[in-house]
């Protein structure tokens, strides 16, 4: 194969849908050779979000004194990371949904793999808020749920939203991850045989691909994008609110939800580059996942980061124009205080490196695309850590200033969420087609040349 | 009540289902019932008794608060003349040293190879009686007693149980004496007496370096006074304290204006204040048959000519002293430890009594005529001759009673090496301490606050002690062990002392001493009268003595200076372990240090100056050296002291592994002379000492991350001080916009008001919080990663008022601040499980059975008073002993705070229910606020206007922390008065 | 026993309820004080003549048990004339004394809000 597109396009349709088929299940059907490395990368992951496992159940058992949390400075790293994934989340729906609605057909091909990234980065996240509480066996105590002491959760609590928010989303995302595949897991079943056959049969829901269903399934599908954009934006203003609605200096500003959805799908697209560029040679679908699709993630990079630099712009600005004591020291603080370097490493990476997105030829560049993407990756989670943590080591009284410093264990346990993204990622996309096969086809159909005409 | 006490051995016992339950994650499974109940003891209801405490030569009338046979909070004796119903931080802490870990849990004997072994009482007895026996035989005065300051029963027994031995060899010895102060009065008025000083009188106070806030004489008492006399001053431009001193202690933060002259000079100070009043003909009238006498003692003095000698410009030496005379009666305060104690102490009380009489002082604010305990201490000359006998092999047996020289006395004294000549020394003291260590045999006394007793700190206070529970231990009271061993010697020894118990001994005096001794009814209503109030107290008119010849006592070259050297070196007595007495009480090691805020560690003052010249920069570990010895200590930069002059608090570096003092930091008195140069009295300063830069630095735990004075960028906390001329309450900042319905408190809004004008961050209602509350002590480390548990703390926040010549302004505001309860809480609303709520009657409630510890709340408090408990805490046993079963354990993973003291507010609430009547203004009183010295701390309800706190709250000076903020706190916090302090800190 | 035959008051053993948070266990004197009369010969009666004079206090086993976070006022129920049986049940009916109502919060709540006693979380949390 060939970083060239257009290669199945020049097939005649029928050979080019049979040959779709043929490479997106290459995958399922293990005829690729990059099979050993694919299990390598799944066993290591195991391996290592397993080692995380075990310093939870050590935090669980002696308390929090373990991570490097003091008074003031109540949230570190874990509600860092807990952000950190809901933003990378969001990349997945925005690519499926609002690049559907608005008909951006490039989309498709790496719509299966966002979305996908979605569900898995969810799942990563949505593991840190009861990570990090004091007493985690009692975390169902935030759900309202009716019970002889008659108590009820406060629904004024940010926290009760986001719980809210982070499981319609999850729930929501799934739905439309599952809806699209489907077709695909049709196809699957039809070209499988035994206990795989039996599997796929089920997942399927006895689709025949009837005009019926295929009306239906649109109709459904359009609903469901629709309903998700508008969730693409709220989730993230949620999760925003956590720090908005709060009095510390440094959090309490309006500006935060737009800026933390820009964020959010900054940070998505990136990792979304961060997992393709070699997930296209691994997975061998570099025929459908052309240079041409990256260098598109790459421009909406730029415009992202742009929007970046503007919330950092007047974040600032407000904290220097609203007048308040506090604000401004807060800012002076992260400026030049403990914390300085990560702060300008946030704007280096964030609102510097990715301008070189405007070069064509570094769009073009996977070695770049790749590197890029994790220089991004770092920014952003410096960004929050930056949010979070310099906010509350300089607060309103100077008596309890404080200086907080992630320990060995909080470390392990960020890199075992890294792990048990990639280990579920990794799965889950090995065993459904990598790309949304029917939209695929579609596609051939609606760009191939009219038959008969003479050329 | 000997009955009582044996009682309190079987409570076990009842208590133990209780109070296992409070303390213990599980609770018990069995119920055990007394044998026999106690007729003043029911399961679950506190009991008190009034005693007195004894961890200073104060003497503070205090209420020890049991439950269930056991100690669990002492309070002060509202009955009582010293202390008026306050503690100060050392007295709350007395609690713990009864639950300390490492007190002796029998007599033990020095064995063949220089260990402890166990011995039954009565073979200690025993051995001790055959070795004072043997001693006897040896002739007069082979018997030595060191002991603390007694008076009433022990002083009887103990001067007559040595009489019986043939010894006359009996020493009262404390750290701190007042020797200087009772040999001016022998000079000035013959005297032999500290005088009686009524601050509260006072309109205007000048201490020569006296730290009366913090452990001079009686400090609760003083405390109190002061801040009565701030608050009728409040409108005094000039203010209330001025003080005279190199360095400011606690003592000196707390004046209006501070001057500094070169350390051993304060006396010509003094006499040039009062030269100046005789030169302007302004003295009083009742000292005119002196001021001719004064006019020639002082004339060497002028304010101008002493100017080089003392640093200070004659302006303000005259300014001081003109206001001293017009702000009568005034007082004048000379003498104090870290102060002023060097080779012209005598010169200096001399002078301040001078000044006392030139303004018409005596009589007013200063009194003589009752004396004080402190009179009968020991000389430092007693001591250096008692060494040197000890030395020469003079002494055969050496008894130390709850003294600990071997640490205290300056290693220069060389007692340490004296006591090893000694070939039998005995001690009766509770815990090991460095004396102990040098002692063969141990026969541990009971607490103080487990034995009867008797106090007078001065004439017409007689103070009583009582076991407020149990002995925890096998220990003996003192008084039993010597009238057993007294009766094992000889027949006449027996007959000197007699045979009975000690409790029988001090009963039959106290009877005695009632007014109709032989009417049996009325001694005995007269004992249960002292048991229920305390003691006897009675007035005692103070005498106006005549002034006598002071010139030649005066003799003081008025251009004389310290010997040169780079710095003086002065060594401060702790707010928190006095001379290191108490520096095993985890509460007073994790308390910060009032000025320093260091917590768990010792430390070295330095002058920014001076550090920047010598490229020193703090936890920089330096090495000061001086004619006596050579210490290491982690440097301070402290700004409140002159370039010239370092200093250093006494208490740390105990040798003795006791488990929080042990090993902790160094002993500034290794650096002190015997005594004063060309003077027989102790001192507490060393001139002409190097400093320098050892190189490494080391960690020093501050608490407070960041205190005003430093150059680093912080908003004020709102408006702190008040220029004193603020006549009505200002407007709130922001018109107050509400998302929600106001709370409507039906029947209580509990609130607080606190005035700064009156706190001296002494820090005693920190300590009684910890105390109240069950509060876990973390520990260094987790100290060090600010991970401390205190409810309540002591801001200090440094204010840079211009200084006018050499007249300083200090201007310090301590803020004790805690959970102000807000109205409009911002931690409230983010906690989603409504383990913090808005209670009924305006408290910000903590379930700590709900809370799961998501510590959004704290991040949400722009206070920052919620504490979390990061780790699971414990309390070594016996400490668990004096947990209040009132207040729940914190598990690991909640987050806790303060409530305003909840238990005690539904504690008075079922009270009022059970005799049936309604709460009234004062019922409930939080522990901070019952211990505050300062009477600084009013509690109550904001509901009723006429109660205290709602009058307290619309004072003028009244603000709210952050009330920009709109969280409508319940705490009024009153501005402090600071004299020339600009009006708005914004 | 002693309630349903001989009618005795609770609170004649438990004198704790009417002023104390605790109800409390009578004291063995208070048991001797009747038995050194009533019922000598009984085997039980003699065990605690026994440890009378061994000078042991018996060990009773607890039935009711709360957690250390809870607090609960025997005197102000009494007060409140909520009487023993409410929680305790009908002792005088049992042979062996058992729970009858489960301490646990649910319990607590209902009965407060049926009778219009606070139920303010502070009330018994603190």
């Amino acid at each position: 194969m060939s970083d060239e597109p257009g290669a199945v396009q020049a097939l005649p349709v029928p050979d080019a849908m049979r040959r779709v088929t043929r490479d997106v299940l290459a995958t399922l059907e293990w005829r690729i050779p990059s099979w050993l490395a694919y299990w390598g990368a799944v066993g290591l992951c195991l391996f290592v979000w397993s080692i995380a496992a075990l310093v939870w159940a050590y935090q669980i058992y002696t308390g929090l004194h373990i991570t490097g949390m003091l008074h003031p400075v109540m949230w570190g790293a874990y509600i860092t990371s807990f952000v950190f994934w809901i933003g990378i989340a969001h990349s997945g729906t925005l690519i499926s949904a609002i690049l559907f609605l608005l008909r951006a057909h490039w989309r498709t091909s790496l719509a299966r793999a966002a979305e996908t990234m979605t569900i898995v980065a969810v799942m990563t996240a949505g593991i840190f808020p009861i990570l990090h509480l004091g007493r985690a066996w009692l975390f169902y105590w935030l759900v309202p749920y009716p019970n002889e002491r008659g108590l009820w959760v406060n629904f004024s609590s940010p926290l009760i939203w986001d719980a809210t928010a982070v499981g319609t989303y999850f729930v929501v995302s799934f739905l439309f991850w599952f809806l699209a595949l489907i077709p695909d897991f049709a196809a699957v079943r039809d070209r499988s045989s035994g206990w795989k056959r039996w599997i796929f049969e089920r997942l399927a829901l006895g689709w025949t691909g009837t005009a019926a269903e295929w009306r239906h399934f649109r109709t459904a599908y359009t609903l469901l994008a629709a309903l998700i954009a508008v969730l693409v934006v709220s989730v993230h203003s949620i999760v925003s609110w956590d720090f908005a609605v709060a009095v510390v200096p440094g959090w309490h500003s309006t500006i935060f939800a737009p800026y933390f959805v820009v964020g959010a799908i900054f940070s998505g697209l990136a990792m979304l580059l961060t997992l393709m560029v070699p997930g296209r040679f691994l997975l061998e679908i570099r025929d459908y996942v052309t240079i041409d699709h990256l260098e598109n993630v790459a421009k909406l990079l730029v415009a992202m980061s742009l929007l970046l630099t503007y919330s950092y712009g007047s974040e600032m600005f407000f904290a220097w124009y609203r007048g308040d004591p506090f604000e401004r020291a807060q800012w002076v603080f992260r400026a030049g205080g403990g914390y300085a370097p990560l702060f300008w490493l946030t704007l280096l990476c964030n609102s510097v490196a990715p301008l070189a997105f405007l070069s064509r030829r570094v769009r073009r560049n996977t070695t770049a695309l790749f590197a890029l993407s994790i220089v991004i990756n770092v920014g952003m989670w410096s960004e929050r850590f930056v949010i979070v943590v310099a906010s509350l080591a300089h607060e309103y009284n100077a008596y309890s200033w404080g200086t907080y410093r992630p320990t060995v264990f909080e470390w392990t346990v960020l890199a075992g969420s890294a792990a048990w993204f990639l280990f579920w990622f990794l799965l889950l996309i090995g065993h459904i087609p990598a790309v949304p096969m029917a939209e695929t086809k579609e596609r051939l159909l609606e760009t191939a040349p009219l038959e008969g005409v003479p050329a | 009540m000997i009955e009582r006490r044996q009682f309190l051995k079987t409570i076990g016992i009842s208590g133990s289902a209780a109070l296992l339950e409070q303390c213990a994650p599980t609770p018990s499974h069995e119920l055990i019932p007394y044998l026999v109940a106690p007729d003043d003891v029911v399961p679950g209801v506190a009991a008190y008794y009034a005693t007195t405490c004894r961890e200073c030569p104060a003497g503070c009338g205090a209420l020890v608060k049991t439950m269930n046979g056991r100690i669990t909070k002492a309070e002060g004796n509202p009955a009582h003349p010293i202390g008026r119903g306050r503690l100060c931080v050392r007295g709350q802490a007395a609690v713990q040293s009864v639950y300390n870990p490492d007190r002796f849990r029998t007599p033990l004997l020095r064995d063949a190879h220089g260990v402890f072994q166990p011995i039954s009482w009565p073979d200690a007895e025993s051995l001790l009686a055959a070795k004072l026996g043997a001693a006897m035989q040896g002739g007069a005065d082979r018997v030595a007693w060191i002991g603390e300051l007694l008076t009433g029963a022990l002083d009887t027994l103990t001067s007559t149980w040595l009489a019986a031995l043939g010894s006359r060899r009996r020493l009262f010895y404390e750290t701190f004496d007042y020797e200087p102060l009772v040999e001016a009065g022998a000079i000035a008025f013959g005297r032999r007496e500290v005088p009686r000083y009524e601050l509260d009188r006072a309109g205007f106070i000048v201490s020569f370096g006296a730290e009366f806030l913090e452990t001079w004489l009686s400090n609760v008492e003083f405390t109190g006074a002061y801040a009565r006399a701030r608050r009728r001053q409040l409108r005094d431009p000039e203010g209330t304290l001025l003080v005279v001193a190199p360095r400011l202690s606690l003592t000196g933060l707390n004046a209006d204006a501070w001057i500094a002259p070169r350390p051993g000079s304060e006396a010509l100070v003094a006499l040039a204040m009062a030269h100046a009043i005789v030169a302007d003909g302004v003295a009083h009238s009742s000292a005119a048959p002196y001021v001719r006498g004064i006019a020639s003692a002082v004339a060497p003095y002028a304010a101008e000519r002493v100017a080089r000698a003392t640093d200070v410009d004659a302006a303000t030496i005259r300014r001081a002293a003109r206001r001293f005379v017009a702000a009568r009666p005034s007082l004048a305060i000379g003498g104090g430890v870290g102060g002023t104690s060097d080779r012209h102490a005598v010169q200096l009380e001399l002078a301040c009594l001078l000044l006392n009489v030139l303004a018409g002082n005596i009589g007013e604010t200063i009194g003589y005529g009752a004396g004080h305990a402190v009179d009968r201490l020991a000389t430092r000359n007693d001591m250096l001759e008692t060494t040197r006998t000890m030395a020469s092999g003079g002494v055969d047996v050496l008894l130390v009673h709850h003294a600990n020289p071997v640490f205290t006395l300056p290693p220069a004294v060389g007692f340490a090496d004296a006591i090893s000549r000694v070939p039998f020394v005995v001690s009766f003291a509770g815990a090991p301490d460095e004396t102990t260590d040098r002692a063969h045999l141990v026969l541990p006394d009971h607490h103080f606050l487990e034995s009867w007793g008797d106090y007078a700190p001065r004439a017409g206070v007689a103070s009583l002690l009582q076991p407020a529970a149990a002995p925890l231990f096998d220990t003996r009271a003192t008084g039993d062990v010597l009238i057993e061993v007294a009766n094992q010697i000889t027949a006449d020894t027996a007959r000197a002392v007699g045979r009975t118990t000690w409790a029988d001994y001090v009963r039959s005096r106290w009877a005695g001493g009632a007014a109709a001794a032989n009417d049996q009814a009325a001694a005995a209503a007269g004992w249960q009268d002292a048991l229920a109030s305390g003691g006897r107290f009675e007035a005692v008119d103070a005498v106006r003595p005549a002034l006598g010849d002071v010139a030649r006592a005066l003799a003081i070259d008025p251009d004389a200076q310290e010997p040169a050297g780079p710095f003086t070196f002065i060594a401060c007595p702790s707010t928190h372990f006095y001379d290191g007495r108490s520096a095993n009480e985890s509460w007073l090691q994790e308390v910060p240090d009032p000025i320093t805020k260091i917590a768990w560690g010792d430390w070295i003052e330095i002058h920014p100056d001076a550090a920047r010249r010598l490229g020193i920069v703090d936890g920089d570990v330096v090495r000061v050296t001086s004619a006596h010895g050579r210490i290491e200590a982690a440097a301070h930069l402290y700004a409140g002291m002159r370039p010239d002059v370092i200093a250093m608090p006494l208490g740390y570096g105990r040798l003795r592994s006791s488990r929080h003092a042990g090993a902790r930091g160094s002993n500034a008195a290794l650096l002190l002379p015997p005594t004063a140069a060309g003077s027989p009295h102790a001192v507490w300063r060393a001139s002409g000492v190097r400093v320098e830069r050892t190189g490494p630095r080391r960690v020093v735990i501050m608490l407070q991350a960041h205190v005003a004075s430093r150059e680093d960028a912080a908003p004020p906390l709102g408006k702190i001080v008040d220029p004193g001329r603020a006549d009505a309450r200002e407007p709130p900042q922001h018109p107050p916009v509400d998302l929600f319905p106001p709370h409507e408190h039906r029947e209580h809004r509990w609130g607080m008001a606190i005035d700064l004008n009156s706190c001296t961050g002494c820090n005693a209602c920190v300590a009684a919080c910890y105390a109240e509350n069950n509060i876990a002590v973390v520990g260094e480390q987790f100290c060090g990663q600010g991970r401390e548990m205190s409810w309540i703390r002591i801001e200090r926040h440094a204010h840079t008022v211009p200084s006018e010549s050499s007249l300083h302004r200090p201007a310090n505001v301590f803020l004790p601040m805690l959970c102000q309860q807000c109205d409009e809480a911002p931690c409230e609303s983010v906690c989603p499980v409504y383990a913090t709520y808005h209670n009924p009657e305006g408290l910000n409630a903590q379930v700590y059975a709900r809370c799961i510890g998501t510590r959004f709340c704290s991040n949400n408090c722009p206070y920052k008073v919620r504490r979390f408990n990061w780790a699971r805490y414990g309390w070594e046993a016996p400490l668990g002993e004096q947990l209040n079963p009132d207040v729940t354990v914190r598990s690991a993973g909640v987050m806790e705070k303060c409530t305003f003291c909840v238990q005690r507010i539904q504690g008075a609430k079922r009270a009022a229910r059970l005799d049936g009547h309604l709460l009234r203004d004062g019922d409930i009183v939080p522990a901070c606020a019952q211990t505050c010295p300062a009477e600084a701390i009013v509690f109550g309800d904001l509901h009723d206007p006429e109660s205290r706190v709602s009058r307290a709250a619309s004072d003028p000076r009244g603000y709210h922390v952050l009330e920009e903020l709109n969280t409508r706190p319940a705490i009024t916090y009153l501005r402090r008065s600071v004299p020339g302090a600009p009006g708005d800190e914004r | 026993m002693h309630v349903a035959d001989d009618k005795l008051d609770c609170e004649l053993c438990h004198s704790g309820a009417r002023r104390s948070p605790f109800a409390g266990i009578p004291p063995v004197e208070r048991c001797i004080g009747c038995h050194k009369y009533v019922l000598t010969p009984h085997p039980e009666v003699a065990k605690l003549r026994r440890m009378w004079e061994a000078r042991k206090p018996i060990r009773w086993t607890r039935v009711y048990t709360l957690p250390q976070f809870v607090r609960f006022d025997h005197a102000s129920h009494v007060l409140a004339k909520v009487g023993c049986e409410t929680c305790h049940g009908d002792v005088a009916s049992m042979d062996r004394i058992g729970r009858v109502v489960e301490p646990a919060m649910g319990a607590c709540v209902r009965c407060h809000r049926e009778r219009r006693a606070p139920d303010d979380c502070l009330t018994c949390h603190y």
